[in-house]
C-alpha cells in the first residue's frame, strides 16, 4: 500500500486532486493548509506528495523543502497556477511540476515518470531533535 | 472524505480489535487515526496519558496502544508501565520525533519503539510485533 499527501488550499480541488491519487491506489490524506501538511509530514512519511503551494505564510522556509526532508522517498509534485508560475518552477524538493487543471492523464505521467526517474534524496537528512525543533506547531 | 474510505486492499493487523492512540500533536493522531481506520481498525484517539488510561477502563477492546513518549504530564514510557501493570493483554507501542532521553533508552526496549515521521508499513510491523 503506497500513501499519499494532498494539499490543495481548495477544497473542492483538494478533494478532486484527492480522488484522483486515490484512483491510482494511494491512500490520500487530503489537507488545506500549509500547516496541516507539516503537522501530517512529521507523523508520517509519504510515497507521493501533491502540492499547490511551497510557501509557509508566516514562515521563512521552504514547505515543499521540509516536507521533502521529511519523507525523503516521496515523489513531490507540486501543482502550478498561475499565482505560481512566476517561481519558474524553483522550488526545493519538488521532483515535478504540474499545470492545472489537475487531470488523471497528467497526474498519471508525472507519477509514472518520476518514480522511473526519481534521483536520490540530495537534501540533508536532519537529526531527528533538529527535525522536530523546525517544526511548525 | 472519499479517498480514505473503501480501501479492498488493506490488511488489518491481525488479531488487532481497537487501537489507542494518545499523541499530544491532535492534527498528526488524527491523520494516522485515519489511515489506520482504512486499514480496518477501530481507532480511538486521546491526547493525554491521563485520557488514555481513563479510556483503557471504559473501552475494554482496546487491545493495543501507540502512543507518543514525549508528551506534558505523564510521559508515553510511564503509561505503557502503568498500562502494563494494569492490562498486560494490551499490546503496546512507543514512537517519537524526539532523540530520547539516556535514562530512557534501556527501558524503551521493552516496547516496540518507532521514530517519528515513520513509515505506515513500519508501524503496522511495530504494531504486529507488539503481540
Amino acid at each position: 500500500m503506497k500513501y499519499a499527501l494532498v494539499l490543495e488550499s481548495n477544497s473542492e480541488t483538494c478533494n478532486d486532486t484527492a480522488k484522483l491519487v486515490a484512483s491510482m491506489g494511494y491512500l490520500v490524506t487530503p489537507v488545506f493548509s500549509p500547516k496541516k501538511a507539516l503537522h501530517a509530514a512529521h507523523m508520517i512519511q509519504f510515497d507521493l506528495i501533491v502540492t499547490c503551494t511551497a510557501a509557509m505564510p508566516g514562515d521563512r522556509r521552504s514547505l515543499t523543502g521540509e516536507l521533502a526532508r521529511c519523507s525523503p522517498d516521496a515523489l513531490l509534485l507540486f501543482v502550478e497556477g498561475p499565482e505560481t508560475e512566476a517561481a519558474n518552477g524553483q522550488f526545493e524538493g519538488v521532483n515535478r511540476i504540474i499545470k492545472r487543471p489537475v487531470l488523471a492523464e497528467n497526474l498519471r505521467n508525472a507519477i509514472n515518470d518520476g518514480v522511473d526517474k526519481l534521483p536520490p534524496p540530495l537534501l540533508p537528512r536532519w537529526l531527528t531533535r533538529e527535525r522536530r525543533r523546525r517544526a511548525v506547531d | 472524505m472519499p479517498t480514505m474510505a473503501d480501501n479492498p486492499g488493506a490488511s488489518p493487523v491481525s488479531l488487532l480489535h481497537k487501537l489507542l492512540l494518545v499523541d499530544d500533536e491532535a492534527d498528526g493522531a488524527e491523520f494516522v487515526a485515519a489511515l489506520l481506520r482504512s486499514h480496518g481498525m477501530a481507532v480511538t484517539v486521546v491526547h493525554s496519558a491521563s485520557e488514555a488510561l481513563r479510556a483503557l477502563e471504559q473501552e475494554p477492546d482496546i487491545d493495543a496502544v501507540l502512543s507518543d513518549i514525549m508528551m506534558p504530564g505523564m510521559t508515553g514510557l510511564e503509561l505503557a508501565n502503568a498500562i502494563r501493570a494494569m492490562h498486560p493483554a494490551v499490546r503496546i507501542v512507543l514512537m517519537s520525533g524526539y532523540e530520547i532521553p539516556e535514562p530512557l533508552r534501556d527501558r524503551e526496549r521493552d516496547y516496540p519503539f518507532i521514530e517519528k515521521p515513520y513509515k505506515m508499513d513500519t508501524l503496522l510491523a511495530a504494531l504486529r510485533r507488539a503481540a
